[in-house]
């Protein structure tokens, strides 16, 4: 029987190199073109007759943009609708990323450390040079807050520097654990299936709810994802 | 089939009416106790044990560049475990303002 683990392994699809340095197309790269194109494409195809009074097709991804708007005007407030296509990209992509992992066979990519953690880093990226571009030198003053004597300076800053860096980490770790539990608990379960032979409809029944949960949790996660680079992007832009 | 004046007025009212259906039937439920903690007891041991670990990554290249391992990664491990109080510190401090503004 394969490893629980297996599922997670990345491979390369086409090896490529280029000065020593892996670059392969692996199945993590496909399915996150899969999940670009699949967004895309779906969009699109759903937006392709416009008109003032929606149709069906139509309303979803008009539902998806009040969504995300929402989210944003909450969070950020009314200026932060100027990074609205980063924010509705990011939650596309993350969104579509779990969903196409359920599908049997397919490889999830937000359940590793490193895809989810570079999409965070961009985010960090985002941060900074908004911060810095509203507030200036000002910027700065996230690593000493106001009315903080100046003799605990070389204490508090380390701090608030590894606490500012800390963020993007806890906000990959809570999307990468949930995916992956939720992947392995699936293979685990239907390992069971073969394992207890007649009786093997139980553990299938049950992988059945696991799967519906699991679609929940991954628009879920998506949710989550997103309401935090919001607040974090709100952070940027206001005083604590 | 043009839509007459009357028609849209009636359209605004049915809206009107199913948005505060909607708000209502959403107030009815609350979020469950167990469900909140569990969340919130989530969040909270992935955000100390992040800083943490962020600060002992730190510590390990500051030491990689200066070359005094492994002081500089002790001493940013404790660091770390300060950051991560501090962000559970203002996670709790959010929580309470966003519960009583309830």
């Amino acid at each position: 029987m394969s490893s629980p683990m297996e599922q997670f392994v990345v491979k390369p699809i086409i090896p490529i190199k280029v000065g020593g340095i892996d670059i392969s197309f692996t199945n993590s790269a496909l399915f996150m073109v899969l999940a670009v194109a699949t967004s895309t494409l779906l969009l699109a195809w759903c937006l392709r007759r416009r008109s003032l009074v929606p149709n069906l097709a139509q309303s979803v991804p008009e539902t998806i943009y009040e969504f995300v708007a929402s989210l944003l005007r909450e969070n950020v407030g009314a200026e932060g609708l100027k990074y609205f296509p980063f924010i509705f990209s990011m939650f596309l992509f993350v969104a579509f990323g779990n969903l196409l992992g359920l599908l049997p066979y397919a490889f999830t990519f937000t359940s590793h450390l490193t895809a989810v953690g570079s999409l965070s880093l961009i985010a960090l990226a985002f941060n900074i040079i908004i911060g810095i571009k509203k507030k200036k030198i000002g910027w700065l003053r996230t690593f000493l807050p106001k009315g903080i004597p100046l003799a605990l300076a070389p204490l508090i800053v380390p701090i608030e520097m590894i606490s500012f860096l800390s963020k993007p980490f806890s906000l990959t770790v809570r999307l990468v654990a949930n995916m992956t539990v939720g992947h392995i608990m699936l293979k685990i379960i239907a390992g069971f299936v073969a394992a207890l032979g007649v009786l093997g409809f139980v553990p299938i029944l049950f992988n059945s709810c696991i799967v519906c949960f699991e679609i929940f949790i991954a628009l879920l996660q998506a949710f989550i994802y997103t309401v935090l680079s919001c607040i974090y992007l709100g952070d940027a832009l206001h005083e604590h | 089939m043009k839509k007459t004046p009357e028609d849209i007025r009636q359209l605004e009212e049915r809206i009107s009416e199913l948005k505060s259906r909607e708000t209502e039937s959403r107030r009815d439920k609350p979020e469950s106790e167990f469900s909140f903690a569990a969340k919130t007891g989530f969040r909270i041991g992935i955000e100390l044990l992040s800083g943490v670990l962020v600060g002992a990554a730190l510590g390990h290249v500051l030491d990689k560049v200066f070359g005094t391992r492994p002081w500089l990664l002790v001493g940013f491990m404790f660091l770390g475990g300060a950051a991560g109080v501090l962000n559970v510190y203002r996670f709790a401090k959010n929580e309470e303002k966003s519960r009583q503004k309830e």
